[in-house]
């Protein structure tokens, strides 16, 4: 009896081991995915992420069992998974989808993850007591025990997610398949779920998940795949993938890609589109120090105004945020005094603007030289004022005594908006 | 525990069903002079009855009334079925197109003149089968059947069928009132033959669905699911495709098409028993015997000295009381 009860084991109890390859989908007409490539190991978790039609989906699907793919092949520990019966293959992989029919949701909670054992029970058998024992386990692994006797149809949106997550988790995988599967909870059950899904990857289980948020993909998985129309664009690690260039390639959008200074973890921020090419020839100077100038940069060049700046130090924000935009920029070296080279620089470029924006920015000795440059764009010049001068001043009175002159025959502005609208007024 | 119940007090609302259908008729006949009847067959008595109320119970009122049951059975777990396959609540057993086959079948037979208590159950039972078999293959795309295209192929072939079957009906002339009848769907033909071949295909058939309970509860959540969770769902389709077949083209060859019960039964058993097709599917086929039956002493009573074809009545008192039921229990219709 023992032998026989290794040897189904063995049967069985495979790595959980998937490779896909050179795998290409087609749907009637469209070519879903190309060539694609991918190794995965127990413990791992990887991020799917791509735009819509990307073929995240249709990974998830030829790797399920589901969608055969017309070349290539996808084994799971060496073996085509369309050669494996589809109840052998629900013993080592379970699949969370997008959605699921409703008609489903008329079982109570603990019936539909009961279902989660279906692959483990033979032909007109009945459940077994260990089978009991996987469905309280996925019940309070998906914290839903307290919904146990409720119909799923009563549950909200998220609980209801949560009930087909702990089904799939009643097939105790090898291999999690996780399709979008949280796309339309809120952010706290989120990062409930991925937090489990850690945890699932410590005990060993391989966890495949498309997912939207790129956040949320940098956050939880070891390994990204970056899909675009069906191509993998890029395989590596967040760091690797998540580039400024793979998101613009990938989604045509602009990023900010750095890592939280808190949590070191990364944080993408994706930006409105900006319009490259400038439309008015007339040139707005902006003189930044401390992140003061970064908002009023963005806005002009939202604006489609030709934008430069100066001078900056290299590890300001108004720098990042100038590099970005790729706008023309007189920039010093970090924390140093303004060399008088990159002063005429600055010089040059007032000269070339018709109208010189001076933020709310504090000056020291090192930065004096820009509000001198200020002073030398006489009349061009606009202030913002956010908060008085006195605060901001570190230079002994030196520059409150030059900013007061200034201010007394300039426009003064205290909120972009107004100042935005006299730019505008100013520059056709 | 709760399912042990209800399957125990639907077996003994047939049972009182079954005995009520064979006492009710033209000639009354005392229950208990049935029940002597029926212990007589075990252990030999005193006749208490007379020969022609033996005939009466044993020749006409026995077989039309298991007939009733088997039938009433076989297109209520055929109705399961076909709802949990199309994941819809408006299909019935005739989604296949088993109907307008059988029926073309039935007419040919008949306006060609072929009179024989054979032909035109063969005939019909040939249609269903055809019928059936032709939307199945209609419905592949590679080699898989699309649920969606199943159900259009369906409709499109019953149109195309409904047409002929009018055509013939058109055509018919003298022969039109045996059509028409058998169109209408009723049990008056039944014979002990007839209840001999429906029996088998009817319980080999329940049993068949009642195996693959687990796995209709999983086409619930969606075919990929289901396959997800181990479902073999190509496979699992042609089983129900066949066993679906084989029971409505036996309930057709021998009764018509009697409508309704296939689409109404399994609603009205949702309600008590829950979505589970483990118990979903004896209970309909349980209660599918004691509708049918009922349905045909109303038609055979209804109107004293002739009788009306049962399809009529479980239209005529199903419709009704199909949408009070889809009204008042909305959230529990599927």
């Amino acid at each position: 009896m023992r032998i026989l009860g290794e040897e189904r084991r063995s049967e069985t109890e495979g790595a959980g081991r998937v490779q896909v390859d050179g795998v290409d989908c087609y749907y009637v007409q469209t070519h879903a995915l190309n060539n694609a490539q991918l190794t995965v190991r127990p413990g791992e978790v990887i991020g799917l992420v791509g735009p819509n039609g990307s073929g995240k989906t249709t990974l998830i699907k030829a790797i399920s069992g589901v969608l055969k793919p017309q070349v290539g092949i996808i084994t799971l520990d060496d073996v085509d998974v369309y050669q494996i019966k589809p109840k052998r293959l629900a013993q080592q992989m379970a699949v969370v989808p997008q959605s699921t029919d409703t008609f489903f949701f008329d079982f109570t909670v603990e019936e539909a993850v009961l279902m989660g054992r279906n692959p483990h029970i033979k032909f007109l058998g009945t459940e077994s007591t260990h089978d009991f024992d996987a469905v309280q386990k996925a019940l309070a692994m998906t914290d839903v025990a307290r919904f146990a006797d409720r119909k799923i149809n009563e549950l909200s949106g998220g609980e209801q997610q949560r009930v087909i997550i702990a089904r799939a988790l009643a097939q105790e995988p090898k291999i999690l398949l996780l399709d979008e599967a949280t796309s339309q909870l809120d952010i706290g059950i989120k990062i409930e779920i991925f937090d489990l899904v850690r945890r699932l990857a410590a005990s060993g289980i391989a966890v495949i998940a498309a997912i939207h948020d790129l956040n949320l993909a940098a956050q939880y998985c070891d390994r990204l795949l970056l899909l675009k129309r069906g191509e993998i664009l890029a395989d590596g690690t967040v760091e690797e993938v998540l580039t400024q260039e793979h998101i613009a390639e990938a989604f045509g959008v602009s990023a900010l890609v750095r890592k939280h200074p808190i949590t070191n973890a990364f944080s993408i921020t994706l930006l409105p589109q900006h319009t490259p090419g400038a439309r008015s020839s007339a040139k707005v100077h902006v003189i930044p120090g401390g992140g003061k100038g970064a908002p009023i940069i963005h806005a002009l060049v939202q604006r489609g105004l030709s934008v430069s700046a100066g001078v900056v130090n290299t590890l300001d924000t108004d720098y990042d945020v100038a590099q970005y935009f790729s706008i023309e920029c007189a920039v010093e070296a970090p924390f140093s005094p303004i060399s008088s080279e990159v002063h005429s620089r600055n010089l040059q470029l007032i000269q070339e603007a018709s109208i010189v924006v001076l933020p709310n920015i504090c000056f020291g000795p090192a930065n004096l030289k820009n509000l001198e440059a200020a002073e030398l764009a006489a009349d061009k010049l606009v202030i913002v004022e956010e908060t008085r001068i006195e605060s901001r001043d570190f230079t002994l009175g030196v520059a409150q005594h030059m900013y007061e002159d200034l201010k007394n025959n300039l426009p003064v502005f205290t909120e972009l908006t107004t100042l935005l609208a006299y730019v505008e007024a100013h520059i056709g | 525990m709760k399912r042990n119940t209800t399957l125990l007090v639907l077996a003994a609302a047939l049972l009182a069903t079954v005995i009520t259908s064979v006492a009710v008729g033209p000639v009354w006949i005392a229950p208990q002079k049935i029940a002597a009847m029926l212990a007589n067959l075990v252990v030999p008595g005193n006749h208490t009855w007379s020969e022609a109320e033996a005939i009466i119970i044993f020749q006409i009122r026995l077989p039309r009334t298991f007939m009733a049951l088997l039938v009433g059975s076989g297109l209520a777990v055929a109705g399961v079925a076909m709802q949990a396959l199309f994941k819809n609540p408006l299909a019935d057993p005739y989604v296949l197109g088993a109907s307008s086959g059988a029926g073309f079948g039935a007419a040919l037979i008949i306006s060609l003149g072929v009179v024989s208590a054979i032909f035109v159950p063969l005939a019909a039972f040939s249609g269903a089968i055809i019928a059936s078999f032709t939307v199945y293959a209609l419905s592949m795309i590679g080699p898989r059947s699309s649920v969606s295209l199943l159900l259009l192929s369906g409709i499109a072939l019953s149109t195309f069928f409904s047409a002929l079957i009018s055509y013939l009906m058109f055509v018919a002339g003298s022969n039109l009132q045996e059509l028409v009848f058998w169109l209408m769907g009723g049990l008056w033909a039944s014979t002990w033959q007839y209840v001999e071949i429906t029996f088998p295909v009817v319980l080999v058939g329940t049993i068949i669905l009642y195996a693959y309970a687990r796995d209709l509860n999983l086409m619930l959540s969606g075919e990929e699911s289901a396959q997800h969770l181990g479902v073999a769902v190509e496979n699992l389709k042609r089983i129900l495709l066949v066993t679906v077949s084989f029971i409505v083209g036996v309930a057709v060859a021998f009764c018509g098409i009697i409508g309704f019960v296939g689409l109404i039964v399994p609603h009205v058993v949702r309600t008590f028993t829950g979505p589970d097709h483990k118990a979903l599917i004896p209970a309909s086929a349980l209660f599918g015997g004691i509708l049918l039956i009922w349905a045909d002493i109303i038609a055979r009573s209804a109107i004293p000295g002739t009788e009306v074809p049962v399809g009529i009545i479980t239209a005529l008192l199903g419709a009704p009381f199909f949408m009070y039921l889809v009204r008042s229990k909305r959230k529990n219709i599927f």
